[in-house]
């Protein structure tokens, strides 16, 4: 099936909302940690050391942000490409050629999202009552790499609601309004309601679409060599100006507190509904 | 045959509208015929299969189909047994205010009901108070309202990382239906025509 309108407006929405939310909330920190081998059935022919945290900001729009992580290895320095290297951004880790010595002691820099951002493909009582998500916080725990993969909290699962197409000017054009809901997962209520008030202040907000092939990541999830100098969000979503969507309205709300006491104890949920305007011809 | 000029035609307009016996009939007229159509929205409203079903509360029957004949809108959202949510809401669109604003040669009338972000931001969650669980019939609504009753069949899970649900989670999905925004619309619509009558 090819891309359509829905599939175009999640892909741009999700990479507006990491970005807006790194950006507006500086929702992000910079960690130096060791990093561990483990095997990865998935990835063939490649040597993976993992980091104890996942999703790494590679937003160069992003001030402050180590989106080139720095990783050092028992010789020093490795630098991209040495010995294979390749980062992976969305799953905190980084990949060496298969001859790569595994007894290698690893260790790097790199900047955590303080919430990793994902395309929920579940239902709002499925995705809370589920209580199975690894924690991005790894306070009085023994570090070791986080497994790939699996989701981690804090976490926005963003998802699409209702589209209908509304008559707006003569010649076909539609105001298609599509609602978005952003289920919030936080560690503490500081993080959520930094979350919520971030994004409750995105009403009226334009953002650019973004095609699939806009996408930043690789398949092994490291930035694309296309974007040669650095994927930065607001170049990418500029290319996209003439054909935008509007933010109509933001609808941040918690789960009320005596809800909260049936909620996994290390969990704090919020929801932001936004409702997105596109002027467009959806019978062209 | 005398006639009359248009100044004077004005003129006798004028004192008309400014006469008690005119307004005290335009007030007739308009409060007879608001109060029919108020009164067919309200019966709209009271048939609605969304109302009838929530204020059937918890032991109802899905009349509206929204979750395709299995368990109930009352218990889906969320709402503790014995909570009314229907009756505050029914209150609210009993509200109006007719006004009536005297012109040089006519008298408008407006007439003030709620909005839909009026009512909209009076029906909460019962457990996510910013969202609106009428607009949830309309946009799609979360059926996580159905685990966080308050009720001793929920506690939390002994490894502290999920919530015990009573029963499965349920893999149906809810429907959305047209329902205050229809009904306020077409509300809207008929106020306005009775707005626009010139007297």
């Amino acid at each position: 099936m090819k891309t359509v309108y829905q599939h175009e407006l999640l892909n741009s929405f999700y990479l507006w909302f990491d970005n807006f939310l790194l950006k507006k909330g500086q929702a992000h920190k910079n960690y130096s940690t060791d990093f561990y081998h483990y095997a990865d059935e998935r990835v063939q022919n490649k040597v993976v050391f993992g980091s104890p945290y996942k999703q790494w900001a590679y937003d160069k729009n992003i001030s402050g942000a180590t989106i080139n992580p720095v990783i050092s290895g028992d010789s020093g320095l490795i630098s991209e490409g040495t010995s294979g290297l390749t980062f992976d951004f969305d799953n905190g880790r980084i990949l060496f050629d298969s001859t790569f010595d595994t007894g290698n002691n690893i260790s790097g820099s790199f900047t955590v999202k303080d919430f990793n951002v994902y395309i929920g493909n579940q239902t709002e009582e499925a995705l809370i009552t589920a209580g199975k998500y690894k924690t991005n916080s790894r306070y009085g725990r023994t570090l070791t790499y986080v497994s790939p993969y699996d989701q981690a909290t804090p976490a926005a699962f963003l998802s699409l609601g209702a589209t209908t197409n509304e008559p707006l000017a003569f010649g076909g054009l539609d105001n298609t309004v599509t609602d978005v809901t952003a289920v919030i997962f936080a560690e503490n209520i500081y993080q959520l309601d930094g979350a919520l008030s971030v994004m409750a202040d995105a009403a009226e907000v334009v953002f650019g679409n973004i095609p699939f092939t806009g996408s930043p990541l690789t398949e092994y999830g490291d930035v694309k060599s296309e974007y040669s100098t650095g994927y930065d969000y607001i170049n990418v979503a500029s290319e996209g100006s003439g054909d935008q969507y509007i933010i109509n309205s933001v609808n941040v709300s918690k789960i009320s507190d005596s809800s909260t006491q049936v909620i996994p104890v290390d969990l704090f949920v919020g929801f932001i509904d936004f409702e997105i305007y596109k002027y467009r011809l959806p019978r062209s | 045959m005398a006639t009359l000029s248009a100044k004077n035609t004005k003129k006798i307009q004028r004192q008309v509208v400014r006469g008690n016996a005119f307004k005290k009939e335009v007030r007739r007229i308009i409060e007879k015929e608001f109060s029919q159509l108020h009164k067919e929205f309200l019966a709209t409203f009271d048939n609605h299969p969304v109302t009838l079903e929530i204020k059937g509360g918890p032991s109802s029957s899905n009349i509206s189909r929204t979750l395709s004949g299995t368990g109930n809108l009352f218990t889906y959202i969320g709402f503790n047994e014995g909570s009314d949510p229907i009756t505050p809401l029914r209150e609210l669109l009993q509200t109006y205010e007719i006004k009536y604003h005297p012109k040089q040669e006519s008298l408008r009338v407006n007439i003030d009901v709620p909005s839909k972000e009026k009512v909209f931001a009076s029906t909460p969650l019962p457990w996510a108070t910013g969202r609106s669980w009428t607009r949830g019939i309309e946009r799609g609504i979360s059926g996580l309202g159905q685990y966080l009753v308050k009720s001793a069949k929920i506690r939390k899970s002994k490894s502290g990382h999920a919530i015990q649900v009573k029963g499965r989670v349920r893999a149906g999905k809810f429907s959305n239906i047209q329902y205050m925004s229809a009904l306020l619309n077409d509300y809207y619509k008929k106020i306005k025509k009775l707005e626009n009558k010139i007297f």
